[in-house]
């Protein structure tokens, strides 16, 4: 097992180098030079304060210096400032990382709150009124976009139920209701989103549980459909759900980037995506590839977790 | 009732009763199967229209601002003119008119970028899957490392670094589309190869690029049907996220998530700029889906082995 997860770690260095030289040619190779973009805009800076510049931010190196030298600086958790802001990175992402780490998980647990019993109880009523409705909640889950759906509930939330969530950001730990209150709506949205596919995926693996051989000789021996459904069947059942939602991490981590502009979040996606507009490259290159790591790291843990959940992996991984 | 279910021990009402779910309703399963691609050739024959003579349903110009008549409200309400019958934006272009010129730039987009990403993947899942080897093994590799990563903010990098242009859009939305179509093929690919058909080609001197294009790519066209409508749902929604994140088409290009991007500060007076456009993107990749869950319906016993795609 030890061995099993140094492999796995392993494994997911090769991605993560990939994922930053990809993120580091973007910003470089790429027309359009960072920092004449920076310094266009205000329209004032002579061709000797730009060389000046440059050479103090190490633009004027080869490219695979610069690159080794972004990766030590990542590597040894010092990415260096924001140009825009003036603020070091790391503090800029410190604030960042535990909104968006709280919206992913609340997410994910109303997601498969909703998607679970509704794909039970679709599964176990086919073709009946609720398993119809079952299934247009999911289709309707997979084709609402976040960012309207998220649009929409704000504002009718304002309008209809007179209710708006506190306004100002405060932490789990220093109000723990206040901060509930706001991260409702956002996670409810994204949840929703995630909990469609997961409905669909527990329905049809519930569906065919139920025919197995297993679960007829359960109801043979006369047990209550609750227990054969939710004992037998449910726990097979729910391994191919385990698989699906940890491919959705990815699904979360961009939703989590909408959903944070939609409602004006201070996560890691809204980060990105104002450094974007401010062109601020260093901020961008380090929190894309944070968001790499997250993603490696918590993809990893669903594999390991789900070797555990189901012995057989184990036994065809070796 | 089936023998099964008459055997079964009585239990109270409420509980699942399981072994029912092998019977079938079939007139709700044939209802429903009638439904989805109506749906789907209603949505589709709209988005084709708005697509090719926009100019001829659209009442006004997308692009003609005027600036007396901002923000009036739908035909149906209060102070609403029938001249704008979705009502008007912020500056005073006609909703509907830009809902059905929108309609052009996103699916023409889409369409467009699913089937670059599809013929790539479709091609690179044939060779990897008929040759295996060196090239197998590195379009999976290709394929779990994209896919072993949240493409959004890959998208987000490149548009953002790149400008916002209608080629590198399109490439981008391509890049995002041939994994899945590659993973699925090759899988398919894998076991058709081992067909006596294949096997007979190969006797009577078929070379290998006809054995592909003649003998093995029909046989995965179906697949290829499923995963490319559930493809373009896929697609849509990315290209109108990256709009709506201000890294889509250039304005005054109409642009469905742009619009909704563009009107959400009116939202609380003017509910008709975000809901029409909001609604025309969850139209089109509903029907989408729909009509990809129907060809799979169809296909069931073929495409079965792929379910792992959900």
């Amino acid at each position: 097992m030890q061995k099993y997860v140094l492999r796995r770690l392993l494994l997911a260095v090769p991605v993560l180098l990939l994922s930053s030289l990809i993120v580091f040619s973007l910003m470089r190779v790429m027309p359009g030079d960072a920092l004449i973009a920076l310094m266009g805009e205000s329209g004032n800076v002579g061709q000797k304060e730009l060389a000046k510049l440059r050479k103090d931010l190490g633009l004027d190196r080869p490219y695979y210096e610069q690159y080794l030298l972004w990766l030590w600086q990542m590597v040894s958790l010092n990415p260096g400032d924001s140009i825009f802001t003036n603020e070091p990175i790391p503090v800029s992402l410190k604030k960042a990382i535990p909104v968006t780490v709280e919206l992913a998980t609340l997410a994910m647990i109303i997601g498969i709150a909703i998607a679970v019993p509704v794909g039970v109880l679709s599964a176990t009523r086919q073709d009946k009124p609720s398993d119809y409705v079952g299934r247009v909640v999911a289709v309707s889950g997979l084709s609402i976009p976040d960012f309207w759906l998220g649009t929409l509930v704000i504002t009718f939330s304002a309008i209809w139920v007179h209710w708006i969530p506190p306004i100002g950001y405060v932490s789990l730990w220093d109000s723990p209701w206040r901060n509930l209150q706001q991260f409702l709506l956002p996670a409810a949205v994204l949840g929703f989103r995630l909990s469609a596919a997961t409905m669909r995926m527990t329905r049809s693996t519930v569906l065919e549980t139920l025919r197995e051989d297993y679960v007829r000789t359960a109801w043979a021996k006369g047990l209550a459909g609750r227990i054969v459904v939710y004992k037998h069947a449910l726990k097979n059942a729910l391994i191919p759900v385990v698989t699906l939602t940890g491919l959705q991490i990815g699904v979360l981590l961009s939703g989590a980037v909408i959903v944070e502009t939609v409602f004006a979040w201070p996560g890691i996606g809204r980060l990105i995506i104002e450094a974007i507009h401010t062109r601020d490259y260093p901020l961008v290159q380090a929190a894309v590839v944070l968001m790499a790591l997250l993603f490696v790291v918590v993809n990893q843990g669903v594999d390991l977790c789900y070797r555990w959940l189901d012995p057989r992996v184990a036994g065809r991984r070796g | 009732m089936s023998p099964v279910d008459a055997s079964a021990p009585a239990r109270p009402a409420d509980v699942p009763a399981a072994p029912l779910a092998i019977e079938v309703t079939m007139r709700s399963r044939r209802f429903g199967l009638a439904l989805k691609p109506a749906f789907g050739i209603v949505v589709g024959t709209a988005l084709v229209l708005g697509t090719l003579v926009p100019g001829q349903i659209a009442p006004a110009s997308p692009t003609d601002q005027q600036l007396a008549e901002r923000l009036r409200p739908p035909a149906w309400m209060a102070g609403g003119t029938t001249s704008h019958l979705l009502g008007t934006d912020s500056l005073g272009r006609d909703v509907c008119s830009r809902v059905i010129y929108g309609a052009r730039t996103t699916f023409l987009v889409a369409l467009v970028s699913s089937l670059i990403g599809g013929i790539g993947g479709t091609g690179l899942g044939l060779l990897a899957g008929y040759h295996g080897g060196m090239l197998d093994e590195l379009v999976r590799k290709l394929v779990d490392m994209q896919l072993a990563f949240p493409y959004l903010l890959l998208a987000i990098s490149v548009m953002a670094v790149a400008g916002r242009s209608l080629p590198i859009l399109v490439v981008v939305l391509a890049l995002s589309s041939w994994p899945a179509f590659a993973r699925i093929v090759r899988g398919e690919v894998l076991s058709l190869r081992e067909r006596q058909f294949i096997e007979g080609a190969r006797a009577i001197g078929c070379d290998d690029r006809r054995i592909l294009l003649a003998h093995v790519l029909p046989g995965v066209t179906a697949s290829l049907c499923v995963v490319w409508s559930f493809d373009l749902a896929r697609v849509v929604v990315l290209e109108s996220s990256l709009s709506f994140l201000g890294l889509g088409v250039q304005p005054p290009t109409p642009s469905w998530g742009m619009d909704l991007s563009e009107s959400r500060q009116f939202l609380q007076i003017a509910y008709w700029t975000v809901l029409f456009p909001g609604l025309a993107i969850s139209l089109v990749v509903l029907a989408a889906n729909l009509v990809g869950d129907w060809v799979r319906d169809v296909l069931d016993p073929i495409v079965k082995r792929s379910r792992a795609s959900v």
